[in-house]
């Protein structure tokens, strides 16, 4: 009884300390969201007039023929960019980006070429045998742009060098604290829609600029910053959707301390109300055992 | 008028200003309010705005400089690859980085180590200057 009592004593303690570093690990993640989705934001006015200035350039050029651009007729080798975490103990969140990825390798049933960023990212493929060579760890929390550049350089130059003929791009969007979604993009070559723009731009920007170079000269400067911006915009929307998906995750594991630890509660309880019982009957039993042995000696007297 | 600088990561300045002047491939230029629409390429070097007599002075490693609107609504938008302060740049340190980058392209001759160098070139020539 007492052993059980113990037993039971323990777990409780251990179920206490657990579920303190998953309410801090809650804690940690919900105020990293925060950190993470000012960065999204201070980035956003860069990459949306990046975007119209590539509208207004791919207007004005007169060819558009540019390396980036160029669709190739046979493709045999598409890179995917995959966007994953350093970290585990954020849920499902790994799981479907990468789960996402190799649904999509299969549906192009193409050759396929990996730049991966984060640990979870590159052992998952490391032990499917894929060859991990081009891969960037210990960005996921907090990543720069100068890391958005490395990876976007090393996938156009793959490209550019007809290694690979497509460039796919698999992260987490962070659509809110309560829903991420992992959507795969085409980067490479940059697909033709993302030149055309809304009605309102067309209108309002095929008031001619006067361009400083050429028009076809500007597209080789922005295209590159095109796909960084890109490529840094994903990167940032992962980390977001990597801490909302991590407080998800420990709070879940929080509240299911809880649980156990009532269940737990309730058990030491009755252990305990078990034991002090069984004391009593002990102590009764004794005494009536006792009394009954002085009072027959008393009565032989 | 309406000027912003703005890096990937952050928006650097914004504020009313006369007169922007920055570098293309092509040479100096200044812009001011009611300049035809405008988009140009950024050189390494620096960017000055200027309004009544004060000077703003950033340095920028490359970029793009759009500018349009009406006569009473204009704007200059500077996207900078970066941007820094002039003020805020270390020249002694500007140098060491400046050795690093010819190394390196002693090194691997190859366009990004030269264009770095050229960076690091227009770096220290701002901020001894």
């Amino acid at each position: 009884m007492a052993e059980q009592l113990r037993v039971v004593k323990r777990r409780i303690g251990s179920v206490q300390s657990t579920q303190k570093i998953t309410r801090a690990m809650e804690l940690i993640s919900s105020s990293r969201i925060i950190k993470a989705q000012q960065r999204v934001d201070a980035a956003r006015p860069y990459a949306e007039t990046m975007r119209r200035l590539l509208v207004s350039v791919a207007q004005n050029a007169g060819n558009l023929e540019h390396p980036l651009l160029a669709e190739r007729e046979d493709v045999s080798t598409v890179g995917h960019i995959v966007i994953g975490s350093d970290r585990g103990l954020a849920g499902a969140y790994n799981s479907n980006v990468l789960r996402t990825t190799e649904r999509d390798i299969a549906e192009h049933g193409k050759e396929a070429r990996l730049f991966l960023t984060g640990k979870k990212a590159v052992s998952y493929f490391r032990f499917r045998g894929y060859d991990t060579s081009d891969s960037w760890t210990g960005i996921s929390d907090r990543p720069s742009i100068d890391d958005a550049r490395t990876v976007a350089q090393t996938a156009a130059d793959a490209f550019s060098e007809g290694e690979v003929d497509q460039v796919r791009l698999t992260y987490t969007k962070f659509e809110s604290a309560m829903r991420q979604s992992v959507v795969v993009n085409q980067v490479l070559p940059l697909p033709r829609e993302e030149l055309d723009g809304d009605q309102d731009e067309d209108e309002g920007r095929r008031a001619g600029y006067e361009f400083e170079p050429a028009p076809e000269e500007i597209l080789n400067y922005l295209l590159p910053r095109y796909l960084e911006s890109t490529v840094y915009q994903a990167l940032l929307e992962a980390s977001a959707s990597e801490h909302a998906a991590r407080r998800r995750a420990m709070k879940a594991a929080t509240d299911n301390a809880e649980e156990l630890l009532e269940d737990l509660t309730r058990e030491y309880n009755q252990a305990r109300q078990a034991e002090i019982t069984t004391e009593i009957m002990e102590v009764v039993g004794g005494a009536e055992a006792l009394s009954g042995a002085s009072s027959g000696g008393h009565e032989t007297n | 008028m309406d000027v912003s600088i703005v890096s990937p990561e952050a928006s650097v300045w914004d504020g009313e200003a006369d007169l922007v002047i920055a570098r293309s491939p092509e040479g100096e230029f200044g812009i001011m309010r009611g300049h035809i629409p405008f988009l140009a390429a950024l050189v390494p070097g620096k960017v000055t705005v200027v309004s009544g007599d004060s000077r703003e002075v950033f340095f920028v490693p490359g970029g793009f400089l759009e500018s349009s609107g009406s006569a009473e609504d204009y704007h200059v938008i500077v996207l900078a690859d970066g941007a820094e302060a002039a003020d805020d740049i270390d020249a002694s340190r500007a140098r060491e980085l400046l050795e690093e980058a010819r190394r390196k392209r002693d090194e691997r001759d190859d366009d990004a180590a030269e264009a770095e160098l050229r960076v690091a070139m227009a770096r220290v020539d701002l901020a001894e200057n």
